[in-house]
């Protein structure tokens, strides 16, 4: 009879394969550890097909544009009409699942904008702390953002067509910069690290430093940050188009729902009890998500 | 206090700066933008002598920078030019209404202080207990859920169906003499209690629809904040020597854990100034936003410039405020400079 | 020495760890005990549960840490089972702990000179809540730490201060309260080399006036052995060795134990040192019987089969090891 020599998990994992898997495991069990997380990431995925295949979801499609209809107008949530319908005889619940899908294009529009640019600019100026460059863009950094995001948001679209692309620019102008400051704590803090200067030595230039050993750094709290950005770039889209400044009717807005709904408070509630419970609903899901992927990527400690 | 001193002039001179670049900013926004400015504040219909007449007024001849400096040498004398739509003074409208976005900001940013670190502390304290959870649950909705959704259901709810509060408005009964423009402490200073209590009733529903985000917000980082100190080695060696549990949290962990809420509610102040525009919009609170929000639609610009620029101003204000505290709390900040 | 009653006697502790995976078993049946005014080391590589025994004893584990079984015994009566009234008490006036690293010991944001004054206020040493006289004490200690200028220090922030400062200011809150036993988690891992020395026997100087009990964690042998009278010898949450600091230098009978002392860099310089290979077991599924097996060049079949006896070889000197069970040599003899 041999001695049970003891074996490590890691000495056990033969294939890299196998590490891959595991490591999956691992993060699956950070991110899972939580049981609202999961919930979270259902929801997500949920609205994702709704926006994918509103078409063959939503009970009436055609209600989503110039569509009316007086016959069936202002009729309580009822077995054919679920959430009701508006004053023009339009069914609230086919307009919330197409506006989930303007909602989130917004979302992700902004972000895939906002948050490379934003990057960009953090890196550069975190790489180059202390020259001319990073004093610039970190300036320009601090007056966008020493104004409240919505207010600038609000100030850029008034003087746009308000159309849902307009409204998007108008958001990732006032976003960008959030990024940039992120990013910028980050490089600044790595960029006199000693694998910095070895890359630098090995004759490495400026861009492979800066988004192969600058940017590997700060990528997990980009990612946090950007599940977390989608809810609140949502609220700001409904915020801009409750006042009109976002995408035009007939077109369907959660905002602008809201907006036409409230008028008939408290008689035809369902016109602004619906809209603002699926914009509670969008934002808390993003939220529950990026709470769960800020454990998995920023799990230290077990 | 002569580093507290040097602190705040420090920061002062930093917001100059800030302050010009973004009047820069907003004024770029208002002229680069396509379109002719005039046709723009005046409309279609307009004369082409009153056109003329706008386009003379505002230097809209002359090259941008130019255009930039005679704005800015009016703005500094207080002089931002007429309102296409309420034909007056840009400045006299600002006077008017700045006041009560104002006493409305503060009051939100008070309850958003005491509501958040309470609500923060306790969960902290008893973590995984019932009031945990609920202060969680309660933090993740108020998250969620944008400030005018949190307005019109509080409409609803206590102006509609069960009557308590005023739906719209400043104040309903007479005015008291308007030293301050606030109306809590106008009311204060006449002795009126009568206008006191009916102008504070009208802050309720749109103060707490604002400050309800930050709450949660402002609980959910205390909570973090505090967790992180509780596990700290000091916590350890404070409780060694026999320093109670409870001084232990309300002292030595509350206050390094106080740091980055005040920091937060500086980010949440302004977002509630984002928010009042939509909430003064939905009560008809007659305040700053609400005169932004209308210049806004109706593209009135050297409406929507002033409004904006004093809101950056604001914000600046609220943020050297909370530096200040924030140094107080975390002498590091104050005796090292601290990391602007 | 063995009839006196035990100034602090940790029975059959066990500390378990909440991690992914299940809970890691740290501590595994500890017993470890302290006469007053004797001064004990703790031994063993960093990750081997002497941080965990030791604040086990303070009742200061992190949220994670599950107490599974044993008692701490502390003048007779159990820690772990004592009302936070009682035990504040006691970390008042009887109880002190140094910590590894002074930086993080210290909070950042309130004076030396409030912290300090604060641990004296508690410990109820003093009459009521006399400032003057709390201040003095804090003074006081200051000065017993050869602090210079101990008033201007109270006002100063810790982090206006060195690392030997604030280590300095950590005993002195430690021991402004006199207290029967004194623990030092690695008071000097975390000083330049210089200070290491000043401290240690500062350490040592201030507990032999006080006739305080001391606990000495270190994985210096060296500081072990001068600063010592009796050393236990830990290995992955086992004590596996237990005797005098002579004894266990000139003839240390556990295998680890062997292997620590040859790990030694000597200053004649005969070549490197031969340290130990291998690591830490796996704390989630640690091996069944001895934890140091598969480490061990002496490992046999009986080392797998349970927990080796604690095994008193010679008088006063006990090891963990089959090696030196009757049957290992009886075995022995008969093959």
């Amino acid at each position: 009879m041999t001695v049970q020599k003891h074996e490590y998990n890691t000495e056990s994992v033969t294939s890299r394969n196998q590490a891959r898997i595991s490591g999956f495991k691992r993060s699956w069990y950070m991110f899972s550890r939580n049981k609202i997380s999961v919930v979270g990431l259902v929801a997500v995925s949920f609205m994702v097909l709704l926006a994918l295949f509103e078409r063959f979801i939503a009970p009436y499609p055609s209600h989503a544009g110039p569509y009316v209809d007086f016959a069936n107008a202002n009729i309580a949530p009822c077995k054919e009409f679920l959430f009701g319908t508006d004053q023009y005889g339009r069914d609230v619940l086919s307009r919330i699942i197409f506006s989930i899908r303007n909602a989130l294009t917004m979302g992700i529009g902004v972000l895939c904008v906002a948050a490379p640019i934003g990057t960009i600019m953090g890196l550069l100026a975190g790489y180059t702390k202390g020259r001319l460059i990073s004093t610039i863009i970190m300036r320009v950094v601090d007056i966008f953002l020493s104004l409240p995001s919505l207010v600038l948001a609000l100030a850029v679209s008034a003087m746009l067509n308000p159309t849902l692309f307009n409204s998007m620019m108008a958001i990732t102008f006032s976003w960008w910069a959030w990024y940039a400051r992120l990013v910028y704590g980050t490089a600044s803090s790595v960029r006199n690290e000693y694998y910095i200067q070895s890359a630098k030595l090995m004759g490495a230039g400026l861009g492979h430093i800066i988004f192969r050993e600058v940017l590997p750094n700060c990528s997990s709290t980009i990612l946090t940050k950007m599940t977390l950005d989608m809810g609140i770039v949502i609220l700001m889209g409904a915020a801009l188009s409750f006042v009109g400044l976002g995408e035009q009717p007939p077109n369907p807005a959660l905002g602008t729902m809201i907006a036409d709904g409230y008028k008939f408070l408290p008689n035809m509630w369902w016109l602004t009890v619906f809209p603002a419970l699926a914009i509670m609903m969008i934002v808390l899901a993003f939220n529950l998500l990026g709470d769960g992927i800020s454990d998995m990527l920023n799990a230290g400690e077990v | 206090m002569k580093e507290m001193l040097i602190f705040i002039l420090k920061r002062l001179g930093w917001s100059v700066f800030v302050l010009i670049g973004l009047s820069i900013l907003i004024f770029c926004i208002a002229r680069i933008i396509p379109g002719d400015p005039g046709v723009m504040a005046l409309g279609t219909r307009a004369t082409p002598e009153a056109l003329e007449q706008y386009r003379i007024d505002n230097f809209l001849y002359e090259s941008l920078p130019r255009q930039y400096i005679h704005w800015f040498e009016g703005a500094v004398k207080g002089n931002f030019g007429v309102s296409t739509q309420t034909r007056r003074e840009v400045a006299l409208d600002i006077k008017e209404f700045l006041p009560a976005t104002l006493e409305l900001i503060l009051f939100a940013a008070i309850l958003e202080i005491v509501g958040g670190i309470l609500l923060g502390a306790l969960s902290a304290r008893y973590p995984g207990e019932v009031i945990d959870n609920s202060v969680r649950v309660a933090s993740y909705l108020g998250i969620a859920t944008p400030a005018f959704v949190w307005a019109i259901m509080f409409m609803l709810i206590f102006a509609f169906v069960w009557p308590i509060l005023p739906a719209i408005g400043r104040i309903d009964v007479p005015k008291p003499p308007p030293y301050t423009g606030f109306l809590l402490l106008d009311s204060l200073l006449a002795g009126n209690l009568i206008a006191f209590w009916d102008a504070f009733k009208h802050l309720i529903m749109p103060g707490t629809a604002l400050a309800l985000t930050g709450v949660a917000q402002a609980a959910r980082m205390t909570r973090t904040s505090m967790m992180e100190n509780l596990s700290k080695d000091y916590v350890g060696a404070e409780i060694a020597a026999g320093i109670p549990m409870r001084r232990v949290i309300l002292q030595y962990v509350l206050r390094p854990a106080a740091t980055p809420t005040v920091s937060i509610v500086a980010l949440d102040i302004a977002a509630m100034l984002g928010n009042a525009f939509l909430v003064e919009v939905i009560f008809s609170y007659p305040g700053i936003s609400k005169y932004g929000i209308n210049a806004i639609l109706n593209k009135d610009l050297n409406a929507i410039v002033a409004v904006v620029l004093v809101i950056g101003i604001t914000f600046l204000i609220v943020n050297i405020i909370v530096d200040i505290i924030a140094s107080y709390l975390d002498p590091r900040i104050r005796l090292q400079g601290g990391d602007s | 020495m063995k009839q006196q009653q035990a100034l602090l006697d940790i029975k059959d502790l066990h500390v378990h760890f909440k991690v992914y995976g299940g809970y890691a078993r740290v501590l595994n049946d500890v017993n470890l005990s302290v006469f007053t005014g004797e001064k004990i080391g703790l031994v063993g590589e960093s990750g081997c549960g002497k941080t965990t025994t030791v604040k086990s004893i303070m009742r200061v584990l992190p949220k994670q840490a599950v107490i599974a079984g044993g008692e701490i015994l502390f003048e007779g009566q159990d820690v772990l089972r004592m009302k936070d009234k009682a035990l504040n008490v006691l970390r008042g006036q009887k109880l002190s702990m140094i910590f590894q690293d002074p930086v993080a010991a210290l909070n950042p944001v309130f004076t030396v000179g409030k912290q300090i004054c604060d641990a004296i206020r508690f410990s109820g040493i003093t009459k009521g809540n006399n400032k003057s006289e709390i201040r003095k004490l804090a003074v006081k200690a200051l000065k017993e730490c050869s602090m210079p200028d101990p008033y201007r220090i109270l006002d100063n922030y810790p982090f206006q201060l060195s690392g030997g400062m604030r280590q300095r200011v950590c005993i002195a809150m430690a021991l402004a309260t006199a207290s029967s036993l004194m623990i030092a988690d690695e008071p000097t891992t975390n000083l330049d080399v210089t200070i290491q020395d000043q401290v240690l026997h500062l350490i040592r100087d201030l507990v032999e006036k006080n006739n305080t009990a001391l606990i000495l964690i270190t994985h210096s042998l060296g500081v072990a052995r001068e600063m010592t009278d009796r050393i236990y010898v830990m290995y992955a949450g086992n004590i596996v060795e237990m005797a005098s600091t002579e004894e266990i230098f000139e003839a240390p009978y556990h295998p680890y134990t062997k292997g620590l002392l040859n790990s030694i860099p000597k200053l004649t310089g005969d070549g490197i040192m031969a340290g130990i290979d291998g690591y830490l077991p796996d704390y989630l599924n640690p091996p069944l019987g001895c934890r140091f097996q598969s480490r061990c060049s002496y490992a046999s079949e009986y080392c797998g089969k349970g927990k080796p006896p604690f095994i008193e070889v010679i008088p006063e000197h006990y090891v963990a090891c089959y090696r030196y069970s009757e049957s290992w040599q009886k075995n022995k003899l008969g093959v």
